[in-house]
């Protein structure tokens, strides 16, 4: 049985394949989003979701490490492992410690960061695209700026498992010291800035190459100035929160 | 040395189980009977720390006998022991004055903060 499912929060996915194990469905392979199980006794295998420096790969230790526990690595897909144990050998748990979650989660957010900022440069490229009378350019906008959504609504939810998890060890002290609360994000104020300049452009009545270029310069403001300040409201909130 | 320490509980359970050659599954088994189940490493934790202490110098690879097909051993160190003792030194200051909670006298067993042997 195959099904599709796309998800960017790792907990929830892992939930997900256990829910299916309950059900008798094992999954056996991963591939873009459609997920293929095979039958198995109803809560066979418990699942687990890694993240690993690799992508694709796992490094021989790892492999080697896991097999050791009987760990059983399902498939790899970019810098995740599907993980999976047969439930009647004891619990199965990645991380028992809050140490590790902090480290574990510290990489997702490391990882959703590097995303986030090749979407954003994509999105840019699509907008020129778009702006430039490309076919089904704006829907291209649109499919990654709902990515780009999904990502940043997922860095925040990891952001605040990991200052829960900080405080409970007491150790945000750093984030004081290095001046990183309660304070407005400069983003916040470029945004508005380059909104002013936007709308300080005056209305040109020109045509043919000139009007392109001035309809552009002012779109490409535009969207800078609405990325800066979503940025900036974005940044701001998790400083406070 | 640089400061290691404290230590948290995993690397000092960790670290207290390959004083002998012992495989990740038989470190997990001896945490937890040391324990008496409150500490389980899962397979994710324990494999961060042996990662972290191998490269940090505080534990080994075993490799008395190379016999691929055989559960890769470590053993600790002699940084390791180093650090070891250096933690025991800073948890045994701690229960130490710990013990001026109940006055000079020194904590006996079944008292608060003692550890009670006593059948109820």
């Amino acid at each position: 049985m195959t099904k599709f499912h796309l998800y960017v929060d790792k907990d929830k996915e892992t939930a997900f394949l256990n829910e299916m194990s309950q059900k008798g469905y094992a999954l056996t392979g991963f591939c873009a989003g459609f997920y293929h199980f095979d039958s198995c006794r109803p809560g066979e295998y418990v699942y687990q979701i890694d993240i690993t420096e690799g992508m694709f790969r796992v490094s021989h230790d790892y492999r080697e490490f896991m097999r050791d526990m009987d760990v059983e690595i399902v498939c790899l897909w970019g810098p995740w492992v599907i993980l999976r144990k047969k439930a009647g050998e004891g619990a199965f748990e990645l991380y028992t410690d809050v140490e590790s979650n902090i480290e574990h989660y510290a990489r997702i957010k490391r990882m959703l960061k590097a995303v986030a900022v090749l979407e954003i440069i994509c999105l840019f490229m699509e907008i020129y695209g778009a702006i430039r009378g490309v076919p089904i350019g704006w829907a291209f906008v649109f499919i990654l700026g709902a990515v780009l959504v999904a990502i940043l609504k997922e860095l925040m939810r990891v952001n605040g498992i990991l200052t829960e998890l900080k405080g409970r060890i007491g150790s945000d002290r750093q984030e004081i010291q290095s001046g990183r609360t309660g304070r407005i994000s400069g983003y916040l104020g470029v945004g508005l800035f380059l909104n002013g300049v936007v709308l300080m452009i005056p209305e040109i009545s020109a045509d043919g190459q000139a009007a392109f270029w001035i309809g552009f310069l002012k779109g490409f403001l535009q969207v800078m100035a609405v990325l800066f300040m979503v940025a900036g409201c974005v940044f701001t909130w998790w400083r406070r929160g | 040395m640089e400061k290691n320490t404290p230590l948290t509980e995993a690397l000092f359970y960790i670290l207290l189980s390959v004083r002998k050659p012992n495989h990740g599954y038989g470190i997990i088994q001896e945490v937890e009977k040391l324990t008496e189940g409150r500490v389980t490493l899962g397979p994710g934790t324990l494999y961060g720390a042996i990662q972290t202490m191998t490269a940090k110098g505080w534990i080994r690879i075993y490799s008395a006998e190379t016999d691929s097909r055989k559960k890769k051993e470590y053993i600790i160190t002699d940084l390791g022991r180093a650090v070891f003792a250096e933690e025991i030194k800073r948890l045994a200051e701690l229960l130490y004055n710990g013990q001026l909670m109940w006055g000079p006298k020194a904590v006996e067993p079944g008292e608060p903060g003692g550890k009670s042997q006593e059948q109820s």
